[in-house]
């Protein structure tokens, strides 16, 4: 269990951690999303003991941390630049740990215990090999196999995806996710990648400018964002939020587009509802929306249609079926079908801060 | 205005340095190009598409073949007097210019006898700039604008000088993921509108896919297979098309043919093929993600790996029995499913490929 | 054939310029081996011969010059092995750590390698005599630290800044204090800057000139002060102080070429992040 609070840590000038509160539960995967500079390496430097903190308290596991160095708090990390020794072996990276005061093994136990962890991550016919001479791919498995190989209160793991690409990302992250050590230790997982977050999170904290803005499951953050700039981060094609006014029925959005959407929010205010992409469909039942193809662009089998509203400016975009779409051309005219139950309702941006949610009345 | 069709016969560039072997970079393309076709080409770094493209812009010289625009052949013209416009991975713009003396650099450049004609460069450069949307940036710096509105200003840039033809170079690779997409949809908008005959280079098979009429999967310094975006993705010619084109990516399985319209992948585990192939032959079965479903009965028993449920769909990576690749399947958006948790799952016969293992083309 | 005409042109031009470069060693060289009589002839002319290095080496003319040599490698060797004792922890908690006037520190040991050593001279030779410090090995290795400390703990700490800290955090979380950390994660990584700062400290060492001449008369002399020995006396003997530079030139050349490898190593590491 890691627990952090009211934990602040500026360097110089730039405050890195303002008031951050977290609460990562025991067997837990807790995924930190945010863009870089929001503070996410910095707090897991902080619970690993790395950076001391100006003020603010860290339990791991019910115990406070001040004062703890690092080798004593009995947890891993895995470093975004995987913080390998460049010189030696797979085999001595992995026994790095094993050979240290604190977790020494005999070395035949050391010896079996990397064995084992080198098969779980088929890394077993690298070990010889220097790791100066290992693909990214391969650096991130021993980055892995490092703090996998020794018993660990948590695991704190610092982007260890990035570097990969597409492919090699998607089958890391399965992966990882079926590792029994990783499934039963409680870990804490930092990264910038929405669907990162989405495929590994028991829990998600989104993390802007040193604070969490945001704790929750994936369908809590899905379904009821905190703000715009949350609903922005999920989803791909990102959210449409088409800006418009409260009225007595529902939203008139600019280019006279009226919206179901039923709030407590007085007629008149200046809102954006939200839209995914998802919701809006060319055909069945639901409310119409009238438009005009912008493009259409090829997503393998289904198609990304993005729709000129009414007859205004504003856009939105949506996935279809090939069958649907395949026929559209730019400036045709076309239907859009909205489901209004996953709509949302956010106060309009101001330039100090994104738009909070509205709740919406079903 | 409208473009000019573009076309390679046979293009050939073979690198030689003195000392060292031959490397052949471009291996003989021939390429058609109707007026106002977007083609993509598409390949992993070192393929030869970025040659291709410089070859095209007179950048780099021939070693061998021909080039054609509006049927005449450019081949042995300078870059300058080749009427191509080119769009910069790294935008190449002018720091110390703003965004309207940028644009008007290259009119000014090729246009030396029409001095005089201020007003016309004026209108030129404000004409462009509202067809990518810029009218509000002229006179800003370049330092100070975003990557995408670089992006644009490269863009106008190349269109400004109405060339026959328009190359872009990896064009959204520097944006961020939220740029990228609207970027994207508006270069493709911008190109439908002003018709350029347009070559887009890429590695991202996402951006050929989405933005091309057409796409030349290249590798190795040759075509693989040239097609609509929908031919690449419903029937790649080979292993490699099929395997880099799609995300997540197509489950690739080696098996043996039974014969009887299956293949069998291990012991009694076997799936039915798409064509005919005949008893014993060694083949690579391939499954995209979308193609699979959970079923309540029959298919495959497997057990699940790992199941990502990102919301809009879900991703699981599921280990048939016996089988040692994971096969990856789409699932509904409501599926939870759990570690070890067993499944069947039945592949789409009419949606499956196959490839002989030996050579990686696709059986048809 | 014009490009083939430039080319000689360059050859020519390049061979002169190596000659007028070569020309003071080869000078050298000469002169050592001329024999005393021919000495003060021009001429390249000359019957060789190593009656000039025999001398030297020989401990003739009542100059201990095997002596000098002796005294110089211990001194070098001495001064390099307290300043990397002392210098690499120093370096490596100045690039590791901000702390209050970290940077006047750095600063101020820098600008020890500033100042004349004849500055400080006078004060030295007295504070020497009295401490009984005067031509003895401890007083030549501590003020050779004005020499090699510097220069150890400057190019040192740029490649402790090289190097991310995060090798070193990565060891604490294996389980290691900050001292194995350092000695067993930084301290090999940065292996080839240590060989390259040595040879240099050494060389500076070794061909400190200042230093010796005036705190050491007979007993701890060096080469350098050493080989001058040979000008005094009635008739200035040109080949022996030859024979032994050329002598003393020895050892860093040796070293150098044994350590060649990762001299380059060394030196283009601190420059360019790898």
């Amino acid at each position: 269990m890691i627990t952090l609070s009211g934990i602040r840590k500026t360097y110089g000038k730039t405050v890195a951690l303002d008031g951050l509160e977290l609460e990562v539960r025991e067997g837990e995967f807790f995924c930190l999303l945010g863009p870089s500079g929001a503070g996410k390496t910095t707090t897991l430097k902080t619970v690993a003991g790395l950076e001391q903190p100006d003020s603010g308290t860290v339990l791991l596991g019910g115990e406070d941390m001040r004062g703890v160095e690092p080798y004593d708090r009995g947890v891993a990390m895995c470093f975004e630049s995987y913080a390998l020794y460049p010189h030696r072996s797979v085999y001595d990276n992995l026994a790095s740990p094993l050979r240290s005061p604190r977790y020494r093994l005999p070395a035949a136990e050391a010896r079996q215990r990397i064995g084992a962890v080198a098969e779980l991550l088929g890394i077993s016919a690298l070990l010889d090999r220097p790791v100066g001479r290992l693909s990214n791919g391969q650096r991130q498995r021993v980055a892995l196999g490092r703090v996998l190989v020794r018993p660990a209160k948590a695991f704190l793991l610092d982007e260890p995806l990035s570097h990969l690409d597409a492919k090699l990302r998607q089958q890391m992250r399965a992966e990882l996710k079926a590792i029994g050590e990783v499934r039963h230790t409680t870990t804490l997982y930092v990264t910038h990648d929405s669907v990162e977050a989405l495929a590994l999170g028991d829990r998600i904290g989104v993390v802007r400018e040193g604070r969490i803005v945001q704790t929750g499951t994936r369908e809590e953050i899905w379904y009821q964002p905190y703000d715009t700039e949350v609903a922005r981060a999920f989803g791909r094609p990102r959210i449409n939020l088409l800006p418009g006014v409260v009225t007595e029925s529902g939203v008139r959005s600019d280019g006279g587009v009226e919206l179901p959407v039923r709030s407590r929010a007085t007629p008149g205010t200046d809102v954006l509802v939200g839209l995914r992409p998802r919701d809006l469909a060319l055909r069945g039942p639901g409310h119409e929306l009238t438009g005009t193809v912008y493009v259409t662009e090829v997503l393998g089998r289904s198609v990304e249609v993005t729709v000129r509203l009414g007859t205004g400016e504003r856009r939105v975009s949506l996935v279809a079926p090939r069958a649907d779409a395949a026929r559209l051309r730019p400036d045709d005219p076309v239907r859009l079908v909205v489901r209004p139950e996953n709509l949302l309702l956010f106060e309009a941006d101001r330039p100090e801060r994104p738009g909070r949610r509205i709740e919406t009345e079903r | 205005m409208t473009g000019t069709g573009l076309e390679l016969r046979d293009l050939r560039k073979t690198y030689r340095s003195r000392g060292r072997p031959a490397v052949d970079a471009v291996r003989g393309i021939d390429l058609s190009l109707r007026s106002g076709e977007l083609l993509g080409l598409l390949g992993p770094s070192g393929c030869g598409k970025s040659t291709t493209l410089r070859m095209i812009a007179g950048l780099e010289s021939v070693t061998g073949g021909d080039i054609l625009v509006g049927g005449a052949s450019v081949v042995d013209r300078p870059a300058q007097q080749r009427n191509i416009g080119v769009a910069f991975e790294n935008y190449a713009l002018y720091p110390p210019l703003s965004v309207a003396e940028n644009l008007a650099f290259g009119l000014k450049a090729r246009k030396k006898a029409a001095r005089g004609s201020r007003d016309e460069v004026d209108r030129k450069v404000k004409e462009i700039a509202e067809r990518v949307g810029l009218t509000g940036f002229l006179d800003a710096r370049p330092a100070g604008l975003s990557s995408g509105q670089k992006q644009r200003v490269s863009l106008a840039r190349a269109l400004i000088r109405e060339p026959d033809v328009l190359l872009l170079d990896e064009p959204l690779s520097h944006l961020d993921a939220a740029q990228r997409d609207t970027t994207r949809r508006e270069l493709k908008r911008i190109q439908k509108d002003l018709g350029h005959t347009t070559i887009l280079v890429t590695h991202d098979q996402e951006e050929a896919l989405s933005l091309a009429d057409r796409i030349a999967v290249m590798k190795d310094g040759v075509i693989q297979q040239l097609g609509t975006p929908y031919e690449i993705y419903d029937s790649p010619a080979n292993v490699f098309v099929a395997d880099f084109v799609g995300e997540p990516a197509i489950t690739l399985l080696p098996g043996i043919a039974t014969g009887d319209g299956e293949a069998r992948l291990s012991g009694p585990v076997r799936i039915a093929l798409p064509v005919p192939v005949e008893e014993g032959r060694e083949v690579v079965v391939g499954i995209r993600p979308e193609d699979v479903r959970l079923t309540a009965e029959g298919g495959l028993p497997a057990r699940v790996v790992a199941h990502e449920p990102l919301l809009e769909a879900g991703l699981a990576t599921l280990a048939l029995d016996g089988v040692e690749r994971h096969l990856l399947v789409l699932t509904d958006p409501e599926v939870r499913l759990a570690h070890d948790e067993r499944v069947r799952v039945a592949a789409d016969p009419q949606h499956t490929h196959v490839f002989d293992s030996e050579t990686g083309e696709a059986l048809r | 054939m014009r490009k083939r005409l430039a080319g000689w042109v360059c050859d020519a031009a390049l061979v002169l310029y190596f000659v007028f470069a070569l020309f003071p060693i080869a000078w050298m060289v000469i002169l050592s081996l001329k024999p005393t009589d021919q000495l003060f002839s021009t001429y390249f002319s000359f019957s060789p011969t190593l009656d000039g290095y025999r001398t030297v080496l020989g401990d003739s003319e009542g100059i201990p010059f095997v002596r000098f040599f002796v005294n110089s490698l211990v001194v070098s060797v001495g001064a390099v092995v307290l300043s990397l004792v002392v210098g690499l922890p120093a370096a490596y908690a100045s690039a590791r750590w901000r702390f209050k006037g970290s940077e006047n520190l750095m600063f101020t040991l820098l600008s020890f390698r500033f100042a004349p050593e004849l500055t400080v001279i006078i004060p030295l030779f007295v504070l020497y005599q009295k401490l009984g410090l005067f031509d003895t090995y401890v007083g030549m290795v501590w003020v050779l630290q004005l020499v090699t400390l510097p220069l150890i703990v400057w190019i040192m700490r740029s490649y402790f800044a090289d190097l991310t800290p995060e090798l070193e955090q990565a060891a604490l979380l294996d389980g290691y204090t900050r001292k194995q950390a350092f000695f067993r994660v930084a301290l090999p990584l940065v292996k080839p800057g240590i060989a390259a700062v040595s040879l240099l400290a050494f060389i500076f060492a070794w061909n400190n000139f200042v230093f010796p001449l005036i705190l050491t008369s007979n007993e701890a002399q060096t080469v350098t002060v050493g080989a001058l020995s040979f000008l005094g006396g009635d008739r200035p003997k040109y080949n022996l102080t030859a024979a032994a530079a050329l002598v003393s030139v020895v050892p860093p050349l040796l070293l150098a070429l044994t350590i060649q490898r990762y001299l380059v190593r060394g030196l283009s590491f601190g420059a360019v992040k790898s």
